[in-house]
């Protein structure tokens, strides 16, 4: 079954961990900018949301690439874009609802998550858990399970 | 390679920019932050001049680690001459300011002049502008934040600010960092005001390079593993600093009213670390950091319904709270908002009201004094008032603004006596009455003058106390404990007396005062879980595979000495001398529980700490040999020739 990085918006810290790591794995230095992970804080409430691909199903940023630098990895599932390839046309970042495609500042091209081949790093260096990969069909019961424990405190406090 | 290897360096008065060269032999010798921070503050400036004139250097230093995967190293320092004390000003904030200063190419920033109108700096990419801020001169620092994110169209730029406290010129106002975090202590605030300067601003997408990507992750999971499985790790994460309000309140060393009096059980069921768990939602960590020591809290009940924000921290809880007398938790949550807002110390604020406060109800003052109110402890309408009327220097407001201190010298009539600065600077209610021990000693000999930030432990002995009237050792944790603790093995033989299983507080203090300075110029966190696990092994392992720049263990505990040394060196030529360095007078006038400090035996203490750091008792100075030692008798201001 494909793994999936499952990100839990409730435990982010905003620590920005994730992004250090994904930069030095993929382009060797820390640059949160050259980071395929993005985390936004929303500082009214507190919150902050990793964003990065999604690795869709039916993917747009592929559909649209001019050039078939984006095609999927028949390992880990993850739609990997070959930067000898990207022409930096940009289509794909246009068209991502996520921002999963992103250009990279220096380079001009195009990056996106590739899942790290199997081993995401960002993952790793989430010390707070709102970054895991699991198997796709444990997903609904992890989410379920977290669910669960919610309902069992407010349950606590009226039986 | 990690360093970017420059220096910015603004003149506000002409807007001149330009970049120096940070040599690799300056980081070698003093790090990064606050050791190069200190460095070319004693290079280019002159200790004795105004801290509120244009002579004035604010110099802003992140870690040399900051902005990396190094567990907890977010942290900044910003130093200048303190307008408040008067002597070598620092103070350190976390988050992301810093991390983004690296990000726009610079190790450093040095601002120098005074620019003729308000304006602010924004930094893009390492292109600087200087841009017109009198549209936002006036506004509060969260206010200031939001415009400049809009006018910017950018809402990911990191906002040093300050609000109308550092307009004012408040001696303890503070620079902000974002919303919910600040660099406050000594008041550089007032520095940046007196420099007409509002904010700076920051973006950028630069480099931070890896000598040895590979070894550096090495040393990066070692670290943080040592930090995630330390004892004090789960609950600093769960209660964050307020875990230590219960285990000082336990160790009975918290007093309350300005110091007057030991705090009773009220305290401890209001203010006590379990009431945080009713406002706090989750937690909030600063750059790379895996301890998440923030707390957002939200009031949901109240006075303050509807107030939320990062910060119910251990600090405002006991000024506020043990010396100002409060005792409603979510009060604290009100006055962090305020201070924050206000851009001013709260610690020093605090001790300004609750000095006043004292005085008021010993009737040295009166309401002929106060703009007709009426001061009384744990009056939270009224505190909150006077932080307003002290950030606006309005009435009453414009003495408290001034500091503890200056209060004392213009009331006059004996007020003097019931000072708790250390000095110049305000010491924290955990008491050094009530417990002596190498956090109390510290006090004395803090660069920045008389709070606990400067002298951590690495190793505290939070059950015992030493016996009464002892001065020189305190008691050590169980042997097994120490073990862990990275302290180089000759410094362990002379701290540590294992058969008596004592601890020698002038061996420990300089150990602990150096480990501080390292902390901070790697740029690392003090907390607990990171100052306990963390020594100069491991620091000398990240910063060689991160820089290319060979660091022994040894190199990195004598860069901590050798800052230590140009502290002191900063402070004597802006004036301290030997016999300035004294507690405050309530300490060694005035009893608690029967205990008060004794004057002979603290000297002799001072004097054994001095001796251990090779520096001459009589003048508190560093001898020759030391100075060589350190390769500090090469610079022309190490010629203390005026004895």
């Amino acid at each position: 079954m494909q793994k999936v990085i499952l990100f839990e918006p409730a435990k982010c810290t905003g620590c920005r961990r994730c992004a250090l790591a994904c930069s030095l794995a993929k382009e060797g230095v820390f640059n949160p900018e050259k980071a395929r992970i993005g985390v936004i804080s929303i500082s009214e409430v507190g919150m902050h949301v990793p964003m990065f691909c999604q690795q869709c199903t039916k993917p747009l940023c592929a559909d649209v690439c001019p050039v078939g630098a984006i095609s999927r990895s028949e390992e880990t599932g993850a739609m990997v874009l070959d930067p000898d390839l990207c022409i930096g046309c940009k289509m794909c970042v246009t068209v991502c609802p996520l921002s999963g495609c992103v250009i990279s500042p220096d380079a001009g091209t195009v990056m996106k998550c590739d899942l790290c081949g199997g081993d995401p790093q960002c993952v790793k260096y989430c010390t707070f858990g709102a970054l895991e990969f699991v198997d796709a069909d444990e997903v609904a019961y992890v989410k379920r399970k977290a669910g669960v424990e919610k309902l069992a405190e407010a349950l606590k406090r009226i039986g | 390679m990690g360093y970017a290897g420059k220096i910015l360096v603004i003149d506000l008065s002409n807007r001149e920019v330009s970049k120096e060269e940070l040599s690799a032999q300056d980081c070698f010798e003093f790090i990064g932050g606050l050791g190069i921070n200190t460095k070319i503050l004693l290079d280019k400036m002159d200790p004795t001049i105004d801290p509120l004139t244009e002579r004035n250097i604010l110099c802003f230093g992140p870690g040399a680690l900051v902005g990396t995967l190094a567990p907890a190293a977010s942290r900044t320092s910003i130093s200048a001459k303190s307008p408040l004390t008067g002597l070598l000003g620092s103070t350190s904030s976390g988050h992301f300011w810093g991390a983004k200063l690296k990000s726009c190419g610079y190790d450093h920033l040095a601002l120098k002049g005074k620019s003729p109108d308000p304006v602010y700096i924004f930094i893009d990419n390492g292109k600087v502008n200087i841009l017109d801020a009198k549209h936002l001169w006036g506004k509060d620092s969260w206010d200031t934040i939001v415009a400049i994110k809009n006018e910017l169209r950018n809402e990911e730029v990191e906002i040093a600010c300050i609000g109308v406290g550092g307009e004012k010129l408040v001696r303890f106002a503070a620079v902000e960092n974002g919303f919910g975090s600040g660099w406050a202590r000594t008041g550089p605030g007032a520095v940046m005001g007196s420099k007409n300067l509002k904010a700076i601003a920051l973006r950028g997408h630069k480099d931070i390079t890896v000598f040895d990507p590979k070894g550096f992750l090495d040393a990066v999971n070692e670290a943080t593993e040592r930090v995630v499985t330390h004892p004090a790790y789960k609950p600093w994460r769960e209660f964050g600093s307020m875990l230590a309000v219960d285990i000082y309140y336990d160790l009975g060393v918290v007093t309350g009213h300005n110091q007057t009096e030991e705090v009773k059980e009220d305290f401890i069921q209001t203010m006590g670390r379990e009431n945080l768990l009713k406002y706090k939602k989750r937690s909030i960590a600063c750059s790379g950091c895996p301890l998440a020591c923030g707390p957002w809290v939200e009031i949901d009940e109240g006075p303050y319904k509807g107030l939320k924000l990062k910060g119910i921290e251990i600090t405002p809880t006991m000024e506020f709270g043990a010396r100002c007398g409060i005792r409603n938790l979510a009060a604290i949550a009100k006055a962090t908002e305020l201070f924050h807002r206000y851009g001013i110390d709260g610690t020093s604020a605090a001790v300004s009201i609750a000095f006043a406060t004292e005085l008021f109800q010993k009737g040295i003052i009166s309401k002929a004094d106060t703009d007709g109110l009426e001061l009384k402890w744990g009056d939270e309408p009224l505190i909150f008032e006077l932080m307003r009327k002290i950030a606006y220097r309005e009435g009453f407001g414009d003495l408290l603004a001034d500091g503890a201190v200056e209060m004392a010298r213009r009331i006059g009539r004996g007020s003097e006596q019931y000072l708790t600065t250390t000095r110049g600077l305000e010491t924290n209610s955990r008491d050094p009455r009530s417990r002596w021990d190498v956090w109390s000693f510290g006090y004395l000999v803090n660069a920045r003058g008389g709070d606990h930030m400067g002298v951590q432990s690495p190793a505290e002995n939070l059950r015992k106390s030493a016996p009464e009237g002892e001065y020189s050792y305190e008691f050590s944790p169980p042997e097994k404990a120490v073990a862990k603790v990275d302290i180089l093995d000759d410094w362990k033989e002379k701290i540590f007396d294992f058969k008596n299983g004592t601890v020698s507080i002038p061996y420990m203090a300089a150990w602990s005062q150096d480990l501080v300075n390292i902390v901070n110029s790697a740029g690392t966190c003090i907390r607990p879980p990171i100052l306990w696990s963390l020594g100069p092994t491991i620091y000398a392992r990240l910063l060689t595979t991160l820089t290319g720049i060979k660091f022994s263990p040894e190199d990195v505990r004598k860069a901590g000495e050798r800052i230590s040394n140009i502290q002191r060196i900063f402070d004597f030529k802006a004036g301290e001398k030997r016999e300035d360095i004294k507690f405050a007078p309530k300490f060694y006038n005035t009893p608690i529980k029967g205990r008060q400090l004794d004057k002979d035996k603290v000297n002799e203490v001072l004097n054994e700490y001095y001796e251990v750091r090779n520096w001459d008792p009589r003048t508190a100075l560093p001898r020759e040999e030391k100075l060589k030692e350190l390769n500090l008798d090469r610079f022309a201001w190490s010629k203390l020739s005026e004895l």
